[in-house]
């Protein structure tokens, strides 16, 4: 250990909630695979040897496989029947016949499959195949690939990226993991997660860690110290409650009656969202308007005491209905699928308005995806004209977001989704996000455009709420209340922690915590400067 | 006799890996004792994917809470019964 690298902090995407400390056991790559080449052998004798080898890789695939659990076990079971998949056999063959070797064709069999689905932005579903392809590859070659995974003493794993071959092998001895590639929803994030292995992955720096070196792993904090003197870990941050009540109301998100059971068994204070779609998915035919109320009934009847604020029907989350016209490319899809269905939301409103008398329940509606004011009063016309539900709209493009102060009597109240406002704030590809950070909702951009929203309701005299995961995060429940938002939705297993942290500070410091958030250069700065503040003043 | 059904994916990580591979290997079981047998999958978009290749059903992409078609020819309906049951099963109905 040299004195001069002591408490150097690397950064990266954090995994569990839980710090390890150990030395640095780096991983060394295995053999390199030789380059593509063709062939000196005869079509019949390179399939020969294809299949061999394929049913091979088979075999170590379901032998290892017999000895993991869990998600690798997943993984390993599902690669050991697709490397057998005659679709591949089939496109290799032709690459064959083309001169190719064996090891070569099954290598362009499988980028030829993967390149226009990474395309299509789903290119975290093929990340193993690559793997899939060097363990045939390797095989044909006669290379190992296999890497030293240390079973003795205590370890920091630091490694570009972890194979199932490589978790597969996972001890006692690796009490964290640092890999140089991967992301949020790689095998190694999945796999540490479910392990509980604190983990720190797509730290690039990695690579300047040496053997000897002592890391600390601290995903709370998202990064690795490498030899930790004065710094420690980061805490979760624990909420104590001091006040009797929220300083906001906290509801619950349904889409089910299973998740309304769920609610039900919380302190939520009604539903937020109650997502109207699953009744829809599966049918074939429009369901008649006994069978939606019914369903909405016995939803209304399990949901939480308080307010439920119903999304009429939604296009917005690529489920185009049997029975229905959506136009998803269009960037005002909401409005257009109300105009394009108008009888079929009047059926849903009317089944709405006759389950809430037979269960006088406090019932509100709102629509989705709406662009602008002209939208939204289109829409609380439809509303008024056959209900007496108070009306409102979902804040989920920034067209609409800017324009909230125009909404004054035209609706009773907004709700901001989230997910998709970051997304048209951002420009980012509903499909290939091609900067996940730009999702989080610690972006100090998204946080003051909700601070907007929150302020022109309020001038405007409408009730504002956010529901979307932001809300389920309970110390980002804390910024919402300080940036004037009324109300929050979250899931139903996070409503209990983010009403204990909204008990835990009274609105002064809510909305300094906002202030700084809003004023931060980054999401990791916003989100360490807010947690931080929040520890100064109480939480431990 | 063409038999169809409908099966919502509930899996939250859609048609991946893990359920086609298990799809894949029922369906080739099922060919087996039953050489007449075609299972057919159908995205939302009219997509079709032979049952019995993994990798053809993920290139579907399928994603959590879309719904597709099977549709099973050279079958009784108690043999195309049992098949759509235990995929409902693997894709978390």
């Amino acid at each position: 250990m040299s004195d001069e690298r002591n408490d150097v902090v690397l950064n990266g995407i954090g995994v569990g909630l839980n710090a390890g400390t150990a030395k640095a056991f780096v991983v060394a790559s295995g053999q390199s695979l030789p380059p593509y080449r063709m062939s000196d052998l005869s079509p019949q004798e390179e399939r020969a040897r294809l299949r061999d080898a394929t049913l091979g890789v088979q075999a170590s695939l379901a032998q290892l496989a017999g000895g993991a659990s869990g998600p690798t076990f997943d993984v390993l079971d599902a690669l050991a029947e697709i490397v057998v998949d005659d679709v591949l056999f089939d496109s290799a063959s032709e690459f064959i016949d083309q001169g190719w070797s064996a090891a070569s064709a099954f290598g362009k069999a499988v980028s030829n499959f993967i390149e226009p689905l990474v395309e299509e932005g789903a290119a975290e579903r093929f990340a193993d195949f690559e793997w899939l392809s060097s363990l045939v590859q390797a095989d044909l070659a006669g290379v190992s690939l296999q890497r030293e995974i240390p079973t003795e003493g205590i370890w920091v794993l630091v490694i570009d990226d972890l194979t199932p071959a490589d978790t597969a092998r996972f001890t006692d001895a690796i009490v964290g993991v640092v890999t140089m590639r991967g992301g949020p929803t790689s095998h190694a994030s999945i796999i540490c997660a479910a392990r509980g292995i604190p983990a720190v992955v797509a730290c690039a720096e990695a690579a300047t860690i040496t053997a000897g070196d002592t890391l600390l792993v601290d995903p709370v904090g998202s990064r690795v110290v490498v030899n930790p003197v004065e710094l420690q870990a980061s805490q979760t941050l624990a909420f104590e409650a001091h006040l009797s009540d929220p300083l906001i109301a906290v509801r619950a998100n349904v889409g089910s009656l299973q998740d309304a059971k769920a609610a039900s068994l919380t302190t939520a204070a009604g539903v937020g969202l109650l997502r109207t779609e699953l009744l829809f998915l599966d049918a074939q035919t429009e369901p008649t308007l006994e069978a939606q109320v019914a369903h909405y009934r016995e939803v209304f009847g399990l949901c939480p005491a308080g307010p439920i604020v119903v999304r009429t029907l939604d296009v917005a989350s690529d489920k185009p209905l049997k029975f229905a016209v959506s136009s998803l490319e269009e960037k005002d899809r909401g409005y257009r699928f109300l105009v394009d269905n108008l009888a079929l939301i009047e059926r849903q409103l009317d089944a709405l308005s006759e389950a809430q008398r037979m269960t006088g329940r406090e019932v509100r509606v709102m629509a989705p995806m709406l662009g602008s004011p002209s939208q939204v009063r289109y829409f609380a016309e439809l509303v008024r004209a056959r209900t007496s539900f108070r009306v409102g709209a979902m804040i989920e493009l920034t067209s609409l977001a800017n324009q909230v102060d125009e909404l004054a009597g035209v609706v009773d109240f907004v709700s901001v989704g989230t997910n998709d406002l970051s997304q048209d704030l951002f420009e980012i590809d509903r499909n290939s996000p091609a900067k996940p950070e730009l999702l989080d909702h610690w972006q100090p951009r998204l946080i003051e455009l909700i601070g907007r929203v929150a302020k022109a309701a309020q001038s405007a005299e409408i009730e504002c709420s956010v529901c979307g995961s932001a809300a389920s995060d309970p110390t980002f429940a804390v910024v919402l209340a300080g940036l004037g938002v009324g109300s929050v939705s979250c899931t139903p297993a996070a409503v209990s922690n983010v009403r204990e942290s909204l008990m835990a500070f009274d609105l002064a410091t809510a909305t300094e915590a906002a202030e700084i958030a809003v004023h931060s250069e980054s999401n990791l700065a916003a989100k360490q400067a807010v947690q931080a503040f929040l520890t100064q003043n109480g939480a431990k | 006799m063409t038999y169809i059904a409908t099966v919502t994916v509930a899996d939250q990580l859609g048609l991946h890996a893990r359920p086609a591979a298990q799809i894949a290997k029922l369906i080739k079981s099922a060919i087996e004792s039953n050489a007449n047998l075609v299972v057919t999958l159908s995205n939302q978009a009219g997509r079709q994917a032979q049952g019995k290749s993994a990798l053809l059903l993920m290139a579907l992409g399928v994603k959590s809470g879309d719904s597709v078609e099977v549709q099973i020819d050279g079958a009784s309906d108690e043999e195309a019964d049992a098949l759509v049951a235990e995929m409902r099963s693997f894709l978390n109905e």
